[in-house]
């Protein structure tokens, strides 16, 4: 048997058949169905699928962030300012987002730098809550509580916003999986999750890993914050804000299964949708989200995407038995 | 020149002074044993040499550069690798993996090696060939040895420092990793060695370094350091248990 990593190369080409079964149906699915209100839960979900997958990444070096709406709803002002106040066209706009992001991450490893655990967690989340505050005292500027409004979108037919949203997340969930699972940067991320000291001790950078995954994260996060404002074409305070959007990545990461990028993106699906399933249940809403949240934790601890990926595995080889 | 110069290297932390004005050189191919009771300093003189904490007074120089405030990741890359007491696993990677991600941190990607051929070889010296796709997590504990040598080979270090390598094995593991040290030994690789297995590190080594309190009170042949005085009060205890 040929062997890639623990895996054998039959299970490999089964899996990919089934996300390529997966990526027809989330193509055809909508164009078919003709229904706005699902095709606007799916683009949300897309859109916070790359915002998840985002946070995964920082996971892979052991960067708990509590405050990734830091990224999100900076990038998200960022384009809502250009858009909106200075007219550049949406993909500029974008762009510029997340261009600003980027090297807003790349910035932070520096103080961040000897940060670990809970203090990193809980410095992400001051950061978050510092840019929370400051757009709302800035309301010259930001708009305050009320936000930005008016932002031009890229398009308004919602069926080409679906497909653009879920084209960005397919190639950002490509990219981000292929360097955190298939690349030869995925061995290293996962020494350093087992083990910081040992890496270190046998010549991994560890800094310059954990740097990378910052950058990732925070340009990543950045896209789905630019597309989040172009798409809803209003940004508030709740998209810096630690909670509603940071507790909702996390969430997100932890229903589908951190550490595994497709997982969280799996989760984001999972959350809006159920999110929006229960907008018919009124004023328990929230409570039934969240005790089903809760429930998927407990019950499957690992996340949904591990359960299912088993779950398909056993399929395969009872088949073939 | 010798591999290794430790100069006069002093650490305290806090106000409590772990190692005092220590000083010994390794020559190119030698296999050096460190001995000394709990407490004596030796753990942190491993630290010291490879980075994780930097001396307050001294020098160490490593093919007579000066590598005193260097970090552990640039080390590697001059040539030193070092084995951890506890052992430490990548424990969900597998047992190839893991030696891959010594190769990457190593200095053997700039040596234009073959990666898998040099896998195979290390597989085969250090005996994990039959464990290679099994997750750290699973192997036993001499295995776990077995790994801690052949993730620090990997790297291509010419100075190997093994911490307590024989440590919580049973004596056919410590039989099979003595082995394994000789091999390397007799190929050419240089060897520190720090060791509460008295018994099996003086069989090894032809030179031991004595620590007590944080300083070196002793350094001579195996044969020397059994017969001297002040070793026996400050770590033997009783001269019969090394015979």
């Amino acid at each position: 048997m040929v062997y890639v990593g623990s895996r054998s190369l039959i299970t490999v080409s089964k899996s990919r058949f089934i996300a390529l079964f997966i990526i027809i149906i989330m193509i055809v699915a909508p164009a078919a169905l003709q229904d706005p209100y699902i095709t606007h839960i799916l683009t949300l979900s897309s859109i916070y699928a790359i915002f998840a997958m985002s946070w995964d990444i920082l996971m892979y070096t052991n960067q708990l962030s509590l405050g990734h709406s830091f990224f999100f709803g900076l990038a998200a002002y960022l384009t809502a300012l250009l858009n909106s106040t200075y007219k550049m066209h949406p993909i500029v706009s974008v762009l510029a987002g997340v261009a600003v992001t980027a090297v807003i991450g790349f910035g932070l490893s520096i103080p961040f730098f000897k940060l670990r655990g809970a203090y990193y967690a809980l410095a992400m989340a001051g950061l978050a809550e510092i840019a929370t505050l400051t757009v709302k005292a800035y309301s010259d500027v930001t708009g305050g509580e009320e936000g930005i409004r008016g932002i031009t979108p890229f398009i308004t037919n919602y069926l080409a916003n679906y497909y653009i949203a879920f084209g960005v997340m397919l190639a950002s969930l490509i990219f981000l999986y292929y360097i955190a699972e298939r690349s030869r940067f995925s061995l290293i991320f996962k020494a350093i999750r087992d083990d910081e000291i040992a890496a270190k001790s046998l010549g991994i950078v560890v800094h310059r890993y954990r740097l990378l995954c910052l950058v990732l994260g925070a340009t990543f996060a950045g896209l789905a914050g630019s597309i989040y404002a172009t798409y809803l074409t209003i940004v508030n305070p709740n998209v810096l804000a630690i909670v509603p959007t940071t507790a909702l990545v996390v969430t997100m990461s932890m229903v589908g299964g951190v550490h595994t990028i497709v997982g969280p993106a799996l989760g984001a699906y999972i959350i809006i949708f159920l999110n929006s399933f229960f907008r018919i249940a009124e004023i328990i809403r929230l409570l039934a989200y969240g005790l089903t949240a809760i429930l998927i934790l407990l019950f499957l601890p690992g996340g949904v995407f591990r359960y299912l990926s088993r779950a398909i595995d056993y399929l395969i080889k009872a088949k073939k038995v | 020149m010798p591999l290794l110069e430790v100069k006069n290297i002093s650490k305290s932390f806090g106000g409590l002074a772990a190692i005092k004005n220590v000083s010994f050189n390794v020559e190119k191919g030698e296999l050096v044993g460190i001995i000394g009771p709990n407490g004596a300093g030796k753990s942190t003189l491993f630290n010291l040499i490879s980075g994780i904490y930097h001396p307050d007074t001294g020098r160490i120089l490593f093919k007579g550069e000066d590598i005193t405030r260097m970090e552990p990741y640039e080390l590697v890359r001059k040539g030193i690798a070092r084995s951890w007491q506890i052992v430490r696993p990548f424990r969900n990677l597998t047992v190839e993996e893991n030696i891959k991600v010594a190769f990457y941190g190593g200095v053997l990607k700039e040596s234009g090696l073959d990666y898998n051929q040099r896998l195979e070889e290390i597989l085969q010296t250090t005996g994990l060939l039959p464990y290679r796709e099994q997750l750290a997590k699973n192997l036993p504990q001499g295995y776990l040895k077995r790994l801690e040598v052949a993730r620090a080979v990997a790297t291509g270090a010419e100075l190997l420092m093994l911490d307590e390598p024989f440590a919580g094995l049973r004596v056919d593991e410590i039989k099979g990793l003595m082995s394994l040290i000789t091999t390397l030994h007799n190929r050419g690789l240089t060897l520190l060695i720090i060791e509460h297995v008295v018994r099996s590190l003086l069989e090894l080594t032809k030179r031991v370094l004595v620590m007590h309190e944080g300083r070196l009170i002793k350094e001579g042949t195996p044969e020397e350091v059994k017969r001297d005085k002040m070793v026996i009060e400050a770590y033997f205890g009783e001269e019969s248990e090394v015979a």
